[in-house]
């Protein structure tokens, strides 16, 4: 018998044996009218919280980021407020309307961003009757004014959060999912890129939130179906959120280049259309990027002990390593 | 045929299926029913939209598994198949003959895939769904569908000598 045969009956005979539970239809329509009546009331909320940022924004003694904008989706359950120490000073009237409207639209926890000041916490905490987590460990520059945030799983970048008491899931405003953690990188890379692969096999060099995207460098090893004169592969690969705000990240792009004599180099479109590059063990210390149009940021992160790095190129610029 | 009755109708015919799907799943019974209960409220909240697309059982078993997944989180974040779930759901179940044994072996294989190539079995070889309707359901490339259930598989081959 094969083993999607026994798979089959296997399956087929443990859902037999699960226990009958007809469910509560009226329950459901229940809860499903008043979500209606909940998701109504967001929107007249989001528009009081838009409102309020324009008032931020045309006084010009109240600058600072518009707090909250309530969005839905399925499976939304919590909000972070991001409040920066330089710009919002200190909760006020629209605070409370945003924090409001989140409440209102969304009914779980509220995070801060770690450098919101302490009193503006404690104005909110009183609030909302417990003290929001902080969090901390974001691309701070770039983010919007509220974040997603995906407890998925538990080993790199959402090990900070995991260990926040509070923080539950935190929801995108237009902007940013979570990164995906270190476990699924590897087994998504080693899937979608060489089966052969294990996870194992990956070597995740360098992860970050550009323009709208979750970057990831990573090495693997050359097998048979890629090979590689020097027995390793360079990825660069692109991951966008889920479009409909929920839980996934969508590989959009991955790119790969060969290991050559002068390292590998690989680029993507971001997508606020920005151009990513990425390069590892370059060894020429006279190695530069080129690009006609301008350079919106380069550092060397010294990926794999070598000397490498992430250059992002504003516009669609046709950067790319040089080694003269 | 108004919203009502078209809710109705896909409750009566889907839900306990979803449900099984669910259940196997996330080798949980009792965090199935909550899950798939907690989707059809939110399909029934937005059923206008629901209701129109391709495939409502996908975007209800969608729903239902990030619904449970996010009910985990809050029990501290453990592990779907952790063996205390295992336990709980397969301790329930009464065991006789050797030849629910072999089906037992290899359920034990099953529950321990990571669930995202268990769902992507559970899909293809419980409810039937084809390539792309799973592909579809889980918002996912066709081939990384492919990849998963391949690689589900050939982790059961791995393991069948243990129960053959």
């Amino acid at each position: 018998m094969s083993i999607e045969t026994q798979l089959r009956d296997t399956l087929g005979d443990r859902a037999a044996r699960l226990p009958d539970a007809s469910g509560d239809l009226d329950a459901v329509r229940r809860r499903g009218h008043r979500r209606r009546r909940w998701q109504q009331g967001g929107v007249v909320a989001a528009v009081a919280v838009v409102v309020a940022a324009g008032i931020g924004v045309v006084a010009p003694s109240v600058v600072r980021t518009p707090t909250i904008t309530p969005i839905g989706g399925d499976g939304v359950e919590a909000l972070l407020i991001l409040c920066d120490d330089r710009r919002c000073p200190a909760p006020d009237d629209a605070d409370l309307v945003a924090l409001e409207a989140a409440l209102t639209a969304n009914d779980n926890v509220i995070g801060f961003r770690y450098d919101t000041p302490e009193r503006t916490r404690e104005r909110f905490a009183e609030e909302l009757g417990h003290r929001p987590a902080l969090v901390d460990g974001l691309d701070t520059d770039r983010l919007p004014t509220t974040i997603e945030l995906r407890l998925a799983g538990l080993d790199g970048v959402h090990e900070t959060y995991a260990e926040l008491d509070g923080v539950d899931r935190v929801v995108a405003a237009g902007g940013l999912p979570p990164p995906l953690s270190a476990d699924e990188i590897h087994a998504q890379l080693s899937e979608d890129y060489d089966p052969e692969l294990g996870p194992e096999d990956v070597d995740v060099l360098h992860r970050e939130i550009i323009g709208g995207a979750f970057v990831v460098v990573a090495e693997t090893p050359a097998s048979d179906t890629r090979p590689s004169p020097t027995g390793i592969r360079g990825i660069l690969a692109v991951w966008v959120p889920d479009p409909e705000g929920l839980w996934e990240w969508v590989r959009r792009g991955m790119t790969d280049v060969p290991v050559g004599e002068q390292g590998w180099t690989a680029s993507d479109t971001l997508p606020d259309g920005a151009r990513v590059v990425a390069w590892a063990r370059v060894h020429d210390p006279n190695a530069r990027i080129e690009s006609a149009a301008p350079l919106r940021r380069t550092a060397v992160h010294h990926l794999a002990g070598e000397p490498s790095g992430l250059a992002i190129v504003e516009g669609s610029g046709d950067p790319r390593i040089v080694v003269d | 045929m108004d919203a009502e009755a078209s809710f109705e109708g896909f409750w009566s015919a889907r839900r306990d299926r979803i449900r099984r799907a669910l259940a196997l799943t996330l080798n949980d019974a009792e965090l199935a029913s909550e899950a798939v209960d907690e989707a059809m409220t939110r399909a029934y909240a937005r059923w206008g939209r629901v209701g129109e697309l391709d495939d409502p059982s996908g975007w209800v078993f969608r729903v239902g598994l990030n619904c449970a997944r996010s009910a985990l989180r809050k029990r501290r974040l453990r592990p779907i198949a952790s063996a205390e779930v295992l336990e709980r759901s397969g301790g329930a179940v009464e065991i006789a003959g050797a030849s629910v044994d072999v089906s037992m072996d290899l359920w034990e294989a099953v529950v321990s895939l990571p669930v995202k190539h268990r769902e992507v079995l559970v899909l293809r070889f419980y409810l039937d769904w084809s390539i792309e309707r799973i592909a579809g359901a889980l918002e996912l490339p066709a081939g990384t569908v492919k990849s998963r259930l391949h690689r589900g598989l050939q982790t059961l081959h791995e393991h069948q000598g243990v129960w053959t």
